[in-house]
C-alpha cells in the first residue's frame, strides 16, 4: 500500500453531484449547450448501451452521473415523478445563461428577477427533470434593508391576498 | 450478450483521427501507464509495444532478445486512421480464454472521438481472476476505468505532442 496517496482528488470539493439521468449522453449534450459544462473524464458505456459513468465540469465544480440502474435502485427524477434537489449556479450573468439554457431546450420555472436580498435568479428545470437554481450577486445589502424589504414584501403580498 | 460483457470507454482527443491513431499504435509506450495495475507482468515496468500490421502483436516487453517478454494479444484489423482490433488476455487466463479489443477513431469537433470496447468477458467464468469477484455495473466500472485511466493519458500525451511541435493544431510531420 502506497502511503503518498492524495485523500482528495484535484479538482474536487468536499460535496460534489453525483446524479441519475435518464438519457445521460442526452444531458451531457444539454448541459454543454445550457450551462457550458465539458467533459472532463472518458466516458464508460455497459454492453447495452447505458452510460455507467460519465463526469462533467460546469465552471469549477465536477458533476458525475450514470444513466438509471433500476436494478441497483438507481434512478432518475423522471421515473421518480419530482426532484426534491435543486442546484445552485453562481455565475456572472444570470439573464445570459437563462437565456443559452432556455435556448438548449430547459424551462424557466421560476422568472429571472432581482431578490430582495441582492441576488438576480431564476430557475431552469432541464428536460432531464433536474432544477437549476441560476444566482448572479448584484447588489450589495445591509441586514437593515434587507428587513425592510422583506416586511414590505410582505406587505404587498398581503395586501394583494 | 449481458451488460458487462462489453465495456465501452469514449474520449474527445485535440488531435486529428491520424495522428490519435499513430498516438495510440506508435507512441504507445510513451502513455500506457506504469506500474501494476496498468503493465501485464512483473516487473511492472519494462516497454509496451504493438507491431503495426494485422497479425502484429501487442507486447509488454522487458528484454525482446532474452525473450522476456508478454503477448497480450494480436492485431485481427488493422485500418488506419480508423479502426483497430487486437485480441488481450491477461497472464491469469487459459489459453482458450480470449477477450476483444476494438479501437474506433472518429472525426469530432474537438479532433478526434477515440472510442475503446473491450468486449468478451461473459465468456469468463465468475470466479476467473481476472473480475476481481465484482460482476454488473461495479465490473463495467473497475474495467472502464482501467482504459479511462490508460485514454486520459494517451490524450494528455497527444495533446501535449501537438503543441509542443505546432502551436496552431497542424498534424505532426
Amino acid at each position: 500500500m502506497t502511503t503518498n496517496v492524495k485523500p482528495v482528488p484535484d479538482g474536487t470539493h468536499t460535496i460534489n453531484a453525483y446524479i441519475c439521468v435518464k438519457g445521460a449522453a442526452d444531458a451531457i449534450d444539454f448541459y454543454k449547450r445550457a450551462f457550458g459544462a465539458t467533459e472532463v473524464m472518458a466516458r464508460i458505456t455497459d454492453g447495452t448501451g447505458r452510460i455507467g459513468h460519465a463526469e462533467i465540469k460546469i465552471g469549477d465544480s465536477l458533476v458525475m452521473m450514470a444513466d438509471e440502474h433500476p436494478e441497483m435502485g438507481f434512478v432518475s427524477p423522471q421515473s421518480l415523478g419530482g426532484c426534491p434537489v435543486l442546484f445552485m449556479i453562481n455565475i456572472p450573468d444570470v439573464d445570459a445563461m437563462a437565456a443559452r439554457a432556455v435556448a438548449a431546450g430547459g424551462r424557466l420555472t421560476r422568472p429571472v428577477e432581482n431578490q430582495f436580498y441582492g441576488n438576480r435568479t431564476g430557475e431552469i428545470t432541464d428536460p432531464f427533470g433536474y432544477r437549476w437554481y441560476l444566482s448572479t450577486h448584484v447588489e450589495d445589502v445591509s441586514e437593515e434593508e434587507i428587513a425592510r424589504r422583506h416586511a414590505e414584501r410582505d406587505k404587498s403580498r398581503a395586501a394583494a391576498g | 450478450m449481458s451488460a458487462s460483457d462489453a465495456v465501452t470507454v469514449s474520449i474527445e482527443v485535440g488531435v486529428p483521427p491520424a495522428v490519435a491513431f499513430d498516438v495510440f499504435t506508435a507512441e504507445i509506450d510513451a502513455w500506457w501507464q506504469h506500474g501494476p495495475r496498468y503493465r501485464f507482468v512483473a516487473p511492472y515496468g519494462g516497454v509496451m509495444k504493438l507491431e503495426p500490421r494485422a497479425g502484429g502483436r501487442l507486447l509488454h516487453v522487458h528484454d525482446e532478445a532474452a525473450g522476456l517478454l508478454f503477448e497480450v494479444g494480436r492485431v485481427r484489423v488493422w485500418e488506419p486512421p480508423t479502426r483497430l482490433v487486437f485480441s488481450w488476455r491477461l497472464d491469469s487466463f487459459a489459453p482458450d480464454e480470449i477477450t476483444l479489443v476494438e479501437v474506433s477513431f472518429e472525426p469530432a469537433e474537438t479532433g478526434t472521438l477515440v472510442t475503446v470496447t473491450h468486449r468478451g468477458w461473459d465468456s469468463l467464468r465468475l470466479d476467473h481472476p481476472a473480475r476481481h469477484g465484482q460482476s454488473g455495473r461495479a465490473f463495467v466500472l473497475f474495467r472502464g476505468r482501467w482504459w479511462a485511466d490508460l485514454l486520459a493519458a494517451a490524450k494528455a500525451h497527444a495533446e501535449r505532442a501537438q503543441c509542443t511541435t505546432d502551436p496552431r493544431g497542424g498534424v505532426r510531420p
